[in-house]
């Protein structure tokens, strides 16, 4: 038996520590690769130390869950007494089902039903900046989705523990305060402790509900990590995880073997101690931490300037890898020398244009500088979401974009954005994998080609699968046609069986490890995976029938609060030095003279990868750039348009979806549990007949023994 | 006297129905209202009634869930169950050592399990080259089955917690008893333990259906994209800028939870039913 069991916990560990080990393993990767090995590096841990964003990011996120578990786990195991010792059942029912929201709410609509909730608040009250409540919102909505858990966790066990014996206490001359405290806190204290370590588990790894609360100055860690997304997670990301987890097991380790050396004996006491030790330990930390995260929200109030930039994850040189530069940094300098004023940024990521749209549309969060698609733009000038100027006048360096990337169709007369990259998707594949007579057509449709079933990726968003469809069969990818999605629809399910999947980022990792042949995506990131070490042979070309181009461009939303100063940033960048840099971190074509023309950024990306970023502009760059841009860029939707488009991509995924297995298992499983609750109940019932039955018997021979008594004696 | 008590224990709850209200029912009547109304903000039914389509998601989201709980449970309870029979040092031990994958990112936990299961992964490089074969022997990542293996490593853990704090609280007479009175250990184990760690049970199912059901990047990820869940659905209603059919589908889906948990905890045993 000991025997069996060992092995059991052996295997379970096992399978729950290999992809640990791989975390680690990678964190040490020579190359930037996630899914190959290369050779042993320790690269990846000098970025991380020199990258201040991911140590901000670390320490609010340990802040907010210390805090955060701290308070519901206080809050929480007082409701799970009090909750208990309410005798209405339907009071008791209310309260436990209103607990439970949080928990049963997927989190995106806790998040974005907090989000509203404190734009209202902030509407209320009068509030202008959200940076000030910021901090207090994100508290609540942690220990609001943690609440639930520890109640969960405590009430079982005040339930079984009853109440014998904290009235005994009482009995004893014990307060029901002191009873409470004395007798049964201790006794309830395990599940009380891993109430609080769910808690605290749980907002560490929050994202979806930060996503939406989190004010400009306030990134978490997972924050950080999914805004890479759009282009890769990095491997110091892998390395931070590691040092948590290892320091973790080390202090798990030691705890553990100092505890070996103390008596066995007086148990309860040493466990009442190390708790309150950790309570106190963390209470402490706490007010360190939060005290530093309040720093950074009172410097705001004083003489420096704050400007709130919003970008794309991994779309600016911030200074996380070792290789480049900070233009943040140089921006703050530049800035106090010409002012004499500090300025500090809040920089923080997201990964799509439709989250910077929810964010900018739904929340009281304040930004000074945002950097959204061609099509994201025309959509929020239609909602009214960007500040107007002179781009001209304003921005002395725009004189450095190149003409090509003026007058474009969403902001015809300049004044609402400035360009920051530009590029354009196509197909990328395997050398060894695919046949050069498959490449030869240099179409779209090699996405459809059944000799490659199982090894073609797709991109999991409907805007990109849908104009792979679109630029195949000729279609105006901007149709406000219902029928000419539908006819794409079908291109998209003929295509499905021969997918490995539908992916974004994943496909760094598919492509350089072998996993897929044909995958289409981005020039700038094809490069980056061409370049990667351990990579397979990878080839690229953009597909005769047409190509999406995308252009990024900063703009000042309405709500800005430091307009002159978000002028300022933008000016900057469109300056050598920080476009340069940009440009080489960011691996995208840049549409600023200066960069193009720069040798040391010629130099740097290399006359293959130039080639394609920049090769592909027409000669006569004004005019005809204008033309093809404007025939195959996205253009925003109409509402009509974007339910129908959402309900096919729906559609799509239903599709021959099923595997048989899965209605099987899970009908038997709840045939199963359904015939174990009613066996249980019949068998209750029975019990409780028959004890009926015996009373009644035992009665009955009571009765006729009186009698008898009664008859022999007259 | 006795009423006295209570009401005074009672209000311990108070910060909590304070903060419950302020925090829980107030943005919930803001769902409520996205989801009867249209994008203009008039009142509207057509919400609700388009949730039609989004049938065969809830179906595919529930049975994920279900087989993902049930194999938790089935894996999870002999786990506490063996750890809470472990000595209290190692108790503490292991039940760290279950927690700690949580502490580490929740993606990159799952790029990492990628990473050995996908086409060209570990698992694949290491049988290809045992049995010389170039293409890849076991296809996994892009099935569902790949996804309820996710959906298990990630909740164990809430499944193991509750249960183990359970059965770790039985009186140990308990065992003794039943052993005297003439029960094999396996006996003791189903008529005795398994009967008194029911709420722990119903806790840890309930942990764990709950956020299989609304996970998306479990699904997003391992399961290649190539089917949808309610999470992936509700999230992309809501950054499209459709909050109403968002808000109606979440609180269909909720009604839904709720109306489950009900069930289940009739059936459970006659004092679990306020667990939730």
């Amino acid at each position: 038996m000991k025997y069996t069991s060992r092995i059991y916990l052996g295997i379970v560990f096992a399978i729950l520590y290999i992809p640990i080990l791989t975390l680690i393993l990678f964190s040490f990767n020579a190359s930037e690769s996630t899914a190959v090995f290369t050779g042993f590096s320790l690269k990846w841990y000098r970025d991380l130390f020199a990258n201040p964003d991911a140590f901000t990011a670390l320490r609010n996120t340990l802040v907010l869950a210390i805090l955060s578990a701290l308070l519901a786990t206080v809050i929480g195991t007082l409701a799970a007494e009090g909750i208990y010792k309410i005798r209405n059942k339907y009071i008791k029912t209310a309260i436990t089902s209103v607990t439970n929201v949080p928990m049963m709410n997927p989190d995106i609509v806790t998040g974005m039903s907090m989000m509203l909730f404190f734009a209202a608040v902030m509407a209320i009250f009068k509030i202008a900046d959200y940076n000030e409540i910021g901090f207090a919102a994100m508290l609540i909505a942690h220990t609001t989705f943690c609440l639930p858990y520890v109640i969960l966790s405590v009430l079982p066990r005040i339930n079984e523990l009853g109440d014998s014996l904290s009235e005994a206490a009482q009995d004893l001359g014990c307060t029901p305060l002191s009873a409470f405290l004395r007798v049964k806190l201790p006794n309830i204290l395990p599940s009380v402790l891993s109430g609080a370590v769910m808690a605290f588990t749980l907002s560490l790894d929050d994202f979806v509900i930060s996503y939406f609360i989190a004010p400009p100055n306030f990134q978490t860690l997972p924050l950080l990590i999914y805004s890479m997304t759009k282009k890769k997670v990095k491997p110091d990301m892998y390395a931070l995880s590691t040092i948590i987890v290892v320091t973790i097991f080390i202090l798990l380790l030691i705890s553990n073997l100092k505890s070996d050396k103390k008596d066995a004996g007086r148990k309860k006491k040493r466990i009442a101690a190390i708790a309150t030790a950790a309570v106190a330990v963390i209470a402490v930390v706490a007010i360190i931490f939060a005290s530093f995260a309040g720093s950074g929200i009172v410097a705001s109030n004083s003489d420096t300037v704050t400007l709130n930039v919003y970008n794309w994850g991994e779309y600016m040189a911030d200074g996380s890898d070792s290789e480049y530069g900070n233009v943040n940094a140089m921006f703050e300098e530049y800035y106090y020398e010409k002012y004499g004023k500090r300025i500090v940024i809040n920089y923080s990521t997201y990964a799509t244009n439709e989250d910077l749209f929810s964010k900018l549309n739904n929340s009281a969060v304040s930004y000074d500088i945002v950097i959204p698609s061609d099509y994201m733009i025309e959509k929020l000038i239609e909602e009214d979401l960007l500040l107007s100027f002179d781009v001209e006048a304003d921005i002395p360096n725009y004189v450095n974009i190149d003409d090509a990337f003026k007058n474009t169709y969403y902001d015809k007369d300049n004044v609402y954005s400035v360009p920051y990259t530009y590029g354009m998707m196509g197909i990328i594949y395997n050398k060894e994998m695919v046949d050069e007579t498959d490449l030869e057509e240099l179409s779209w449709g090699i996405l459809w080609n059944e000799k490659y079933a199982g090894k073609i990726l797709q991109f999991n968003n409907p805007r990109d699968a849908f104009a792979t469809a679109m630029y195949w069969k000729g279609l105006d990818v901007n149709s406000t046609d219902p029928e000419v999605w539908d006819e794409a629809l079908s291109l998209l399910v003929d295509q499905k069986p021969l997918l490995q999947g539908y992916v974004n980022d994943e496909i760094f990792d598919k492509m350089t490890s072998g996993s897929a042949a044909i995958a289409p995506y981005f020039v700038g990131d094809y490069i980056t995976m061409a370049e990667t070490e351990g990579a397979p042979d990878l080839g690229f070309y953009y597909p005769k029938e047409g190509v999406n181009y995308f252009i990024d461009a900063m703009c000042i939303p309405k709500s800005s609060k430091n307009p002159e100063a978000a002028k300022e940033y933008i000016n900057f960048m469109l300056s050598e030095a920080a476009a340069v840099e940009n440009a080489m971190y960011i691996g995208y074509a840049s549409p600023n003279k200066l960069v193009s023309e720069n040798e040391d950024y010629i130099d740097y990306m290399g006359e293959f990868a130039i080639d394609l970023l920049y090769d592909t502009m027409p000669d006569d760059v004004n005019k005809a750039y204008n033309e093809v841009y404007g025939t195959t860029c996205y253009k925003n939707f109409t509402p009509d348009i974007q339910t129908r488009v959402n309900t096919l991509w729906e559609n799509l995924k239903i599709t021959d979806s099923t595997e048989i297995w899965i209605h099987i298992v899970s009908v038997l499983i709840v045939v199963s549990v359904a015939g174990l609750a009613i066996y249980k109940t019949y068998i209750e019932k029975k019990r409780s007949r028959d004890y009926r039955m015996r009373d009644k018997e035992k009665k009955n021979a009571k009765s006729t023994v009186a009698s008898d008594k009664a008859l022999n004696n007259p | 006297m006795k009423n006295k008590k209570s009401l005074m224990s009672s209000i311990m709850a108070a910060p909590h129905i304070f903060w419950a209200v302020l925090f829980i029912v107030l943005p919930l009547i803001i769902v409520v209202f996205y989801a009867f109304t249209d994008a203009n903000g008039n009142f509207s039914f057509s919400n609700i009634a388009s949730l039609g389509d989004y049938a065969p998601i809830f179906g595919l989201s529930l049975e994920l869930a279900v087989i993902a709980t049930a194999i938790c449970l089935l894996i999870g309870y002999p786990l506490a169950y063996i750890i809470s029979k472990a000595s209290p040092k190692s108790q503490k031990f292991f039940m760290m050592l279950l927690m700690l994958p949580m502490w580490t990112n929740l993606l990159i936990r799952t790029y990492s399990i990628m990473a050995i299961l996908d086409d060209g992964g570990f698992l694949n490089s290491i049988f290809g080259a045992v049995f010389n074969v170039d293409e890849p022997l076991f296809h996994i990542v892009g099935t569902k089955g790949a996804v309820i293996f996710g959906m298990v490593y990630d909740f164990l853990p809430y499944m193991v917690l509750p249960i183990y704090t359970c059965i770790s609280k039985i009186d140990k007479h308990m065992w003794e008893a039943a052993s005297d009175l003439g029960c094999t250990p396996i006996q003791t184990l189903i008529k005795v333990i398994l009967p008194l760690s029911m709420s722990g049970i119903i806790s840890g199912v309930t942990m764990v259906l709950v956020p299989s059901i609304s996970t998306f990047y479990i699904s997003q990820k391992l399961g290649g994209g190539t089917f949808e869940v309610i999470g992936d659905t509700i999230e992309r209603q809501f950054v499209t800028g459709a909050l109403n059919v968002g808000a109606a589908i979440s609180l269909i889906m909720m009604i839904l939870i709720l109306i489950s948990i009900t069930v289940m905890n009739k059936f459970s045993d006659e004092d679990g039913g306020i667990i939730v």
